[in-house]
């Protein structure tokens, strides 16, 4: 599943999600979204906090099934699809996740932290372990591949964390304030690894993220309030 | 193996090993009970699988020597051996006593021997030899302490040890001292059997002691006549007849069976707390893991890859720990002072039940890790 550039990956129709809040009231975190995401493009999603990035991306990261709408990928309808397992199948093997932290398995060190990602889908340990390396050289990181993300700085971590989104090969890449715990420069690095993915592997990368200084790496960017899309901006031809 | 499973064991070892080290202590319990319960059940049964008798003469209405008191008079020999079919008779006595033998009051079981008919070859000599005089000899079990040539007084007479034995003991653990019947009966005629030394001590005077008499005759019969011969013998009235299966379901479900039914509480007991103390140790790191667990889902991993993670950290504890109770077990329970009886079908018994506990413990753990929802670490 390695569709050139500018083919669709995936796409959000008219989608919305409701919570119920804890005084039994609504809440609508994600209003009539519709958005589209084809292959090698790198998209950022701004607003302020509350405004629903986070579940826009857990919308097309198949984590929250949508009260109405729907989740395509490639003609694949999410929301039809047979419940968790299945959805759980579908993010194993087509899309990666990269959060503020980095949230490494603490117990295991870097290159088995990538690993990982692998093995759950099926790989021998020593081929996955392999592959990682290949993934932390390519970020690299693989001089650090022997430790334990206690003994790695904050950006390096958030780089380990990459190369495990990257370990299944997505198609779609969501990240959702991956530089926010780093600072700018590191930050800067980070964004830049993302957009390399975009471009070099070919996959659709959507960014949540507060920081204005990466502005000008996003070939497209929405801005959110309120649970809508108010905004799309694509940036001048470069 | 579950790629987590021996990772994160290995990196919080010491709660592994203590955890282990825990269960493993618990399980030596659990082997020591059984295999103890197993002892007294050998130390029971001894004398009447080795002695070589097919049927057992005692005092009637009862079920002696050994679950009830039986005495006979000294002379019911002759009457069984002219039964038809009554192979070999001998006579059997056999006396708890206590005596100092060197500076020390050790409990003695005296048994009768039959001389010159039984000359104790049925006892298992590790030393020395048979009893060859009719009078003042002894074939002593190695419990007792006593060396070969070494000579004892119990009573009036000096008994010289002629033969060793070993792990010839009766149901409470007391070691033999074989002598002959007439040797039996001298001495627990000059040394008052215990029973008759405590009831004095509490000031109940002398109870009904008889010792010119004796517990049981025993016969080996014709082959295939057995029943025939007590059918016989008991149709005199006045004594009772026990084969040897009958001797041994009187005293494994009769006089066992209480302790049998305790052992097994105690050992359902321990692997019960077993079972907790696995599930405390898998739930308290599976908590410990449910950001992880979130993550793992989240990136896509099966319900079957969490679950055999806790799963295969509870075997692994449970397997480590079986292995620590088996070394202990075998170090220690040799140190005992009775016998315990490790036999392969309790331990895989107990294996079972441990590996059911593993399940039972990993359970909670599992469960709550399933609870966990993905998007909890975007949250
Ligand atoms: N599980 C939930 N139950 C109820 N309300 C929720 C739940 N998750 C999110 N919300 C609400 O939905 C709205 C959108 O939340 P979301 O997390 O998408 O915001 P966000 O844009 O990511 O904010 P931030 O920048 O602070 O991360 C918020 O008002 C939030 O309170
Ligand atoms: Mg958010």
């Amino acid at each position: 599943m390695m569709p050139g550039a500018g083919v669709p990956v995936l796409s959000l129709d008219a989608v919305s999600i409701r919570y119920r809040g804890g005084d039994g009231s609504l809440v609508n975190a994600l209003e009539d979204v519709t958005l589209r995401l084809v292959a090698g493009e790198m998209l950022g999603i701004f607003g302020p906090s509350g405004c629903g990035k986070t579940t826009l991306l857990m919308a097309a990261g198949l984590l929250e099934i949508p009260t109405e709408g729907t989740v395509r990928f490639s003609g694949t309808q999410a929301d039809t699809m047979a419940g968790e397992a299945a959805l759980r199948d579908f993010r194993r093997r087509h899309i990666g996740f990269v959060f503020q932290k980095p949230n490494l398995v603490p117990f295991l060190t870097a290159v088995e932290n990538v690993a990982l990602a692998m093995v759950i889908d099926g790989v021998p340990a020593g081929e996955a372990e392999q592959r990682a390396m290949g993934l932390l050289a390519a970020l690299d990181i693989a001089h650090r591949a022997g430790n334990r993300p206690a003994g790695l700085s904050g950006g390096e971590q958030q780089r380990v964390a990459v190369a495990r989104a990257l370990a299944n090969d997505p198609v779609l890449l969501l990240a959702d304030e991956p530089t926010a715990a780093l600072d700018s420069r590191r930050g800067r690095q980070v964004m830049e690894l993302l957009l390399g993915i975009a471009r070099r592997r070919l996959a659709a990368v959507a960014v949540v993220t507060h920081d204005p200084r990466s502005i000008d790496l996003f070939d497209r960017m929405i801005e959110m309030e309120d649970g809508r899309i108010v905004n799309e901006s694509r940036a001048a031809a470069a | 193996m579950n790629y987590l499973a021996w990772r994160d064991l290995s990196a919080n070892m010491l709660r592994f090993v203590l955890a282990a080290a825990g269960v493993g202590f618990l399980l030596t319990g659990c082997m020591g009970i059984t295999g103890l319960y197993r002892g007294v059940l050998h130390d029971a049964l001894l004398t009447i699988e080795e002695i070589g008798a097919d049927l057992w003469v005692v005092q009637g209405g009862r079920a002696g020597p050994f679950a009830e008191a039986s005495t006979v008079s000294a002379s019911l020999d002759r009457r069984v051996e002219g039964v038809a079919g009554a192979q070999a008779v001998r006579r059997f006595v056999q006396n708890n006593l206590q005596f100092e033998i060197g500076g020390r009051r050790q409990r003695i079981a005296v048994t009768g021997l039959d001389f010159p008919k039984d000359q104790g070859a049925w006892v298992g000599l590790t030393a020395g030899r048979l009893i060859e005089e009719a009078r003042g000899e002894a074939i002593a079990d190695a419990s007792l302490g006593l060396a070969l040539g070494q000579e004892v007084r119990l009573g009036r007479d000096l008994y010289r040890v002629v033969g060793l034995t070993e792990g010839q003991v009766d149901m409470s653990g007391d070691g033999q001292l074989f002598v002959t019947v007439p040797d039996t009966m001298d001495i627990a005629d000059s040394r008052r059997p215990e029973a008759v030394l405590l009831d004095r001590a509490q000031g109940l005077g002398t109870t009904a002691d008889r010792p010119s008499r004796i517990a049981a005759v025993i016969v080996t019969t014709a082959p295939g006549m057995t029943d025939e011969v007590a059918t016989i013998i008991e149709a005199w009235g006045d004594v009772a007849v026990l084969s040897r299966s009958q001797q041994r379901d009187v005293l494994v479900d009769g006089r066992l069976w209480r302790l049998r039914l305790q052992i097994l509480f105690f050992a359902v007991l321990l692997l019960t707390v077993t079972g907790v103390v696995i599930a405390m140790t898998i739930y308290n790191s599976t908590i410990e893991k449910l950001h992880e667990i979130a993550m793992l889902k989240l990136i896509g991993a099966r319900d079957g890859f969490i679950l055999s993670m806790i799963l295969q950290q509870a075997v692994l504890i449970g397997l480590l720990a079986y292995g620590v109770a088996l070394a202990l077990s075998v170090l220690l329970f040799p140190q005992f002072p009775r016998r315990v009886v490790l036999l392969p079908e309790d331990l895989a018994l107990i294996f079972c039940g441990l590996m059911l506990a593993c399940a039972f413990g990993s359970w909670i753990g599992i469960a709550r890790a399933l609870r966990v929802r993905a998007k909890e670490v975007l949250a």
